[in-house]
């Protein structure tokens, strides 16, 4: 396995040229900024230079790359980058994982149609599947569902759950505008799913929100869809202004900082849902998945400690997941490729502080570990229930490497 | 590969994952990571200087970065300090919901009929409400505190121990409805209904018991009980209890080799008791029969009432059907005298069936033959005494068929009538006609009421065919001339009946007959059995003009006195004495009957005149009319009137052959 990155900026185009590519069994990861969409030039080469390879990418609210920095007296020092380039593209070339990559354009079709279309796409020798979606226009927790609904029944018979990781491409201006790229030309609205197979295969996955809960746990008396209008019976929105207090001018930004747990409804579990808008006139929020009516929710809190420590134990925990494995196998991986998809929101609450994050999960993670990511609209992950689920508020690690 | 996912909210990576880490070297890991974006150590202090790598701009930067560290961790003060701030307030509020609430769940709970009760995971009492101070006797301070055990006896406490332990199976909570057995403070046993709401926890269970005091439904169950086996009005085992009695001494004396005997005992004509001096004397007839019973039995013999008038007596260890019979003739004998009733001195018989249980296996079996002897002693002439023998089964087998057909009969039209002319000796014209029901059988053809009339009367059918017989008796007679008269046999049951007069009256009324041109033939029976009621209502319809016959005069213990009784209009001289004319001795009793009528004002009929030698004989004694074959056997509706109003045996009836219907026997009802 070779990992390769370069960048592409509108000052000096290319970092450098593009390394070279086995198709079958090469992967190109491009996250970028949402504009990109508008002026796809970039994005069009890549897919040009990689033909009959497995190119994919999204734009986020940031994208990141380990970058090593120097350390006077010490040489370099890992470390990573928030933005360093509009265009952060990795190639990883594996020598036996094969890597296979399926495009689903949602169309007329549900959300959850289109996950189950994908994940119908399995192969039995499949040992993991990386998702990358549009974050607007597709429905995150539908997407989910149907994926883990499809993976269930195409699984072989005796053949171990497929892991599911990814996240929803996000746009840092208005939330507004969102690229895809599943082989080909950038899209606004679409699924690309990365199928890895071969037993070669070394993969971990981990990931951590950092928020506690406090006060009362509430019941959800009005809401519809994602839009939450009422909990015990009082607006929600007056809640909100409650506890920001101050703050509360400068809603929905500030509300990031208070999101809200949501209890599944078999009591099992419990997922983080962040808001996205408020409706002074409606007196609701509108967060970024659903709020079922009749739920039982509990406001969260954070601090930008937390949410530092929470990335480095997504990190840790990814790393771990995989190190037994490696273990036992007749060689380690000589180096790692860490995805880590991060929660816009967790961007906004950590402001001047969120390359910190980054570098907490550097940090948690080998040392011969490349890490590339973006900030998402939403991370797809298992939940603690052992289902997987699309989480808001998330630090989530991907990590791959290939017995040697 | 299971993925290492997000800690669950509830247990953040939070306060107590974040401790105030300081790194190997003492610095904070921000101020770490601040030096390293800058390319500084902690071990490498910046030299000044372009060429060291480290300027002015550097150390502004790392100031920018401390201050901006600085004003992100007050922010996260102030988000902190306002949530505790504000979530305080809201636990305050909660609290405050929550002691009202309390207040008010404390004075349900105070306010309430039932006791509550709460124990601690000791056993301890925790708290005792108003309604369990009143219920155990305790007040709510001597009993918390104190252990369960002054409440609930050990063994109790033991039972709902286990069955606790059975629901909760492992789980944290569970629910249970029973019923307890507790103990007031003065030692009262309490039967309580309770519902039990149990907690675990790792210390024990918790436990709150509600109790509602059943103690007197317990005893009221328990007298439901006893009654539910025993008959209220005789105290004798019911129908149910005797069935389980029967069965268990069936069982022990099978064990043993032992037979018992089954004696059903019916007591005669009850129901004409009940409907004729009323439910009260019957019941006192009842009460006494029982106490007959009692006395009449062996030691170890068991009496139970079946219902109404049924008494069955079960008689263990008994030696052959010899044995059974001698008791059930003692039961027999021991009815034999009457019964005194306040004013009434009643007389009631009771027909005794037997059987024994070398006949049969069960006790079901074993009743129902000792029942179909019994009807066989009620049809042999009642007051006796009838062991069981196989053919008793087809014998009543009959009679339930006739039974449910002359149901269908009454229901579907079934029933005839037949109009017998009666002659008046002087002039031979047609004054009277008796109308004699019939019974259009199918596959039988048409049956005379010697059949069927005493299944109707012991299956309560007689008022049922009574009532059509008279409906249709007076519609024919109203088109037939005025100086005819129709006469009808009534059951004794149905002229016991209250409003016997309005249904007479009625019928006349509907059908436009007048009074006088009704009679209504009774028995002297009516008069022996002492039916007020019935002579009472027959005096009301004389008084309206309805004719009263005597029928079959010197059939019953005949009684000159029992002509007082009531001012008969028609005597007919029965069938017997006309038959034996040509003896001397019988013409000096018709001739003496005849005298005496007529002294008294009586019109007589001589009945079942079949020869022209009868005829002359009771002419010349002066007997006032005639019926019988000789003259006409009784006619259909429609032959009837084509010879009404003509002349008797020298006119157009038609003269029948001597003895052609002598069979024809005559219920209490007549025919």
């Amino acid at each position: 396995m070779r990992t390769e990155m370069l960048t592409w900026s509108h000052e000096h185009g290319w970092s450098g040229p593009f390394p070279p590519a086995v198709p079958g069994h090469t992967l190109v990861l491009a996250f970028g900024e949402s504009a990109l969409v508008d002026d796809p030039a970039p994005l069009d080469e890549l897919v040009a230079a990689y033909p009959g390879t497995a190119v994919t990418g999204c734009s986020g609210a940031g994208q990141f790359a380990s970058v090593p920095r120097p350390v006077p007296g010490q040489g370099a020092a890992p470390g990573v980058r928030l933005d360093p380039a509009p265009l952060i593209v990795t190639v990883v070339t594996f020598d036996q994982v094969r890597v296979r990559i399926v495009a689903v354009r949602p169309g007329s079709r549900t959300s959850r149609q289109a996950g189950q279309e994908l994940a119908e796409q399995r192969r039995p020798d499949d040992t993991a599947l990386f998702v990358l979606s549009s974050g607007i226009n597709v429905n995150g927790d539908q997407l989910t569902e149907g994926i883990v609904d499809g993976l269930a029944r195409t699984r072989p018979a005796g053949a171990p759950a497929l892991p599911v990781s990814g996240g929803l491409a996000a746009g840092a201006d208005g939330f507004l505008r969102t690229w895809v790229l599943a082989g080909k030309a950038p899209l606004p609205t679409a699924v690309a799913g990365v199928f890895l197979s071969g037993d070669a295969l070394q993969a971990g996955y981990g990931s951590a929100v950092g928020w506690g809960i406090f006060g009362p746990a509430r019941r959800v008396t009005r809401s519809d869809g994602n839009v939450l209008y009422e909990v015990d019976g009082k607006p929600a929105l007056a809640l909100y202004k409650r506890y920001l207090g101050d703050r509360a001018a400068g809603l929905p930004a500030t509300a990031l900082l208070f999101p809200l747990g949501l209890h599944t409804e078999d009591g099992g579990e419990k997922i983080v849902r962040s808001i996205l808008a408020v409706d002074e006139a409606a007196q609701s929020l509108t967060f970024a998945g659903d709020i079922p009516q009749g739920s039982t929710v509990e406001l969260m809190r954070s601090t930008r400690d937390w949410l530092v420590d929470a990335a480095g134990t997504a990190a840790q925990n990814a790393a771990d997941d995989v190190a037994p494995a490696a273990g036992r196998g007749a060689g380690k991986p000589a180096e790692w490729l860490a995805i880590a998809v991060s929660c816009v929101a967790r961007r906004l609450a950590l402001g001047e502080r969120t390359e910190e994050e980054l570098d907490a999960a550097l940090e948690g993670l080998a040392s011969n570990t490349t890490m590339t990511g973006f900030y998402s609209f939403g991370e797809i992950a298992l939940a603690c229930g052992g289902r997987t689920r699309m989480h808001n508020q998330t630090m989530t690690v991907t990590v791959l490497g290939e017995r040697q | 590969m299971t993925g290492r996912h997000a800690a669950p909210p509830s247990a953040p990576a939070g306060p107590g994952a974040i401790p105030p880490v300081q790194a190997a070297d003492g610095l904070h890991p921000l101020l770490l990571r601040q030096l390293a974006r800058l390319g500084l150590t902690a071990d490498h202090p910046p030299e000044p200087g372009p060429d060291a790598g480290f300027g002015a701009q550097q150390w502004r930067e790392l100031l920018t970065r401390i201050s901006v560290a600085y004003t992100d961790a007050d922010n996260d003060r102030y988000t902190l300090e306002r949530s505790i701030d504000v979530s305080g307030c809201e636990m305050a509020e909660l609290y405050e919901k929550l002691r009202t609430r309390e207040a008010f769940t404390r004075a349900i709970v105070e306010s309430a009929g039932d006791a509550l009760i709460t124990t601690d995971e000791t056993g301890v009492l925790t708290s005792f409400n108003p309604a369990a101070e009143r219920l155990f006797g305790w007040t709510a301070d001597e009993a918390c505190g104190q252990s369960s055990g002054v409440l609930l006896p050990d063994g109790e406490r033991q039972r709902l121990e286990a069955i606790v332990g059975e629901r909760l199976a492992g789980g944290t909570h569970a629910e249970l409805s029973l019923e307890l057995t507790a103990r007031h403070r003065d030692g009262t046993r309490l039967y309580l209904l309770t519902s039990v709401s149990v907690w675990a926890a790792d210390t024990g269970l918790f436990t709150t018991i509600v109790a509602r005091d059943i103690s007197a439904q317990k005893t009221f169950q328990e007298r439901l009980r006893y009654q539910a086996g025993h008959d209220a009005l005789t105290g004798l085992p019911n129908r149910a209890r005797f069935h389980e009695l029967l069965d268990a001494e069936l069982a022990r004396a099978r064990g043993i080799g032992a037979d018992i005997a089954l004696l059903f005992c019916d007591l005669d004509r009850f129901k004409l008791i009940n409907d004729s001096l009323g439910h009260d004397v019957g019941d006192a007839v009842l009460v006494n029969a029982a106490d007959r019973f009692r006395a009449a039995i062996r030691p170890g013999d068991l009496v139970a009432r079946l219902s109404g008038d049924e008494f069955v007596i079960l008689c263990p260890g008994i030696m052959g059907t010899t044995e059974a019979r001698l008791i059930g003739e003692s039961i027999v004998a021991a009815f034999s005298v009457p019964f005194h009733l306040g004013e009434y001195d009643v007389v009631v018989s009771v027909s005794v069936g037997v059987v024994t249980s070398d006949t049969s296996a069960s006790g079901e079996e074993l009743l129902r033959k000792s029942d179909l002897a019994m009807y066989s002693a009620k049809r042999g002439g009642r007051a006796r005494v009838h062991v069981y023998e196989a053919d008793m089964v087809s014998t009543v087998t009959t009679r339930m068929e006739i039974e449910n057909g002359l149901r269908a009969a009454l229901r579907d039209g079934g029933l005839l009538l037949h109009y017998q002319p009666i002659v008046s000796t002087g002039d031979g014209v047609v004054r009277k006609v008796e109308a004699l029901v019939r019974w259009d059988r199918p596959g039988h053809g048409v049956v005379l009421p010697a059949t069927f009339l005493p299944v109707a009367d012991e299956a309560g059918l007689a008022p049922a065919v009574d009532r059509w017989v008279l409906e249709t008796a007076c519609g024919e007679a109203a088109s037939w001339p005025h100086d005819v008269t129709v006469s009808v046999n009534l059951s004794d049951r149905l002229l016991s009946q209250p409003g016997v007069v309005d249904l007479v009256t009625g019928v006349l009324e509907r059908t436009g007959l007048r009074a006088q041109r009704l009679g209504i033939e009774v028995t002297e029976h009516l008069l022996g059995a002492d039916m007020p009621q019935a002579v009472g209502a027959l005096r009301q319809l004389q008084s309206l003009g309805v004719g009263v016959y005597l029928d079959d005069f010197g059939t019953e213990y005949s009684s000159l006195a029992r002509l007082r009784q009531l001012d008969f209009d028609v005597l007919k001289i029965d069938r017997s004495f006309v038959m034996d004319l040509a003896d001397p001795s019988s013409r000096i009793i018709v001739a003496s009957v005849i005298r005496m009528a007529r002294a008294l004002g009586l019109e007589t009929v001589a009945e079942g005149v079949d020869t022209q030698e009868q005829y002359d004989t009771l002419a010349e004694l002066g007997c006032d009319a005639i019926q019988g074959y000789l003259l006409a056997e009784p006619l259909p509706a429609d032959v009837l009137r084509g010879h009404l109003g003509r002349q008797g045996p020298a006119g157009h009836c038609p003269r029948a052959a001597p003895g052609n219907d002598h069979h024809r026997g005559k219920s209490t009802s007549g025919c």
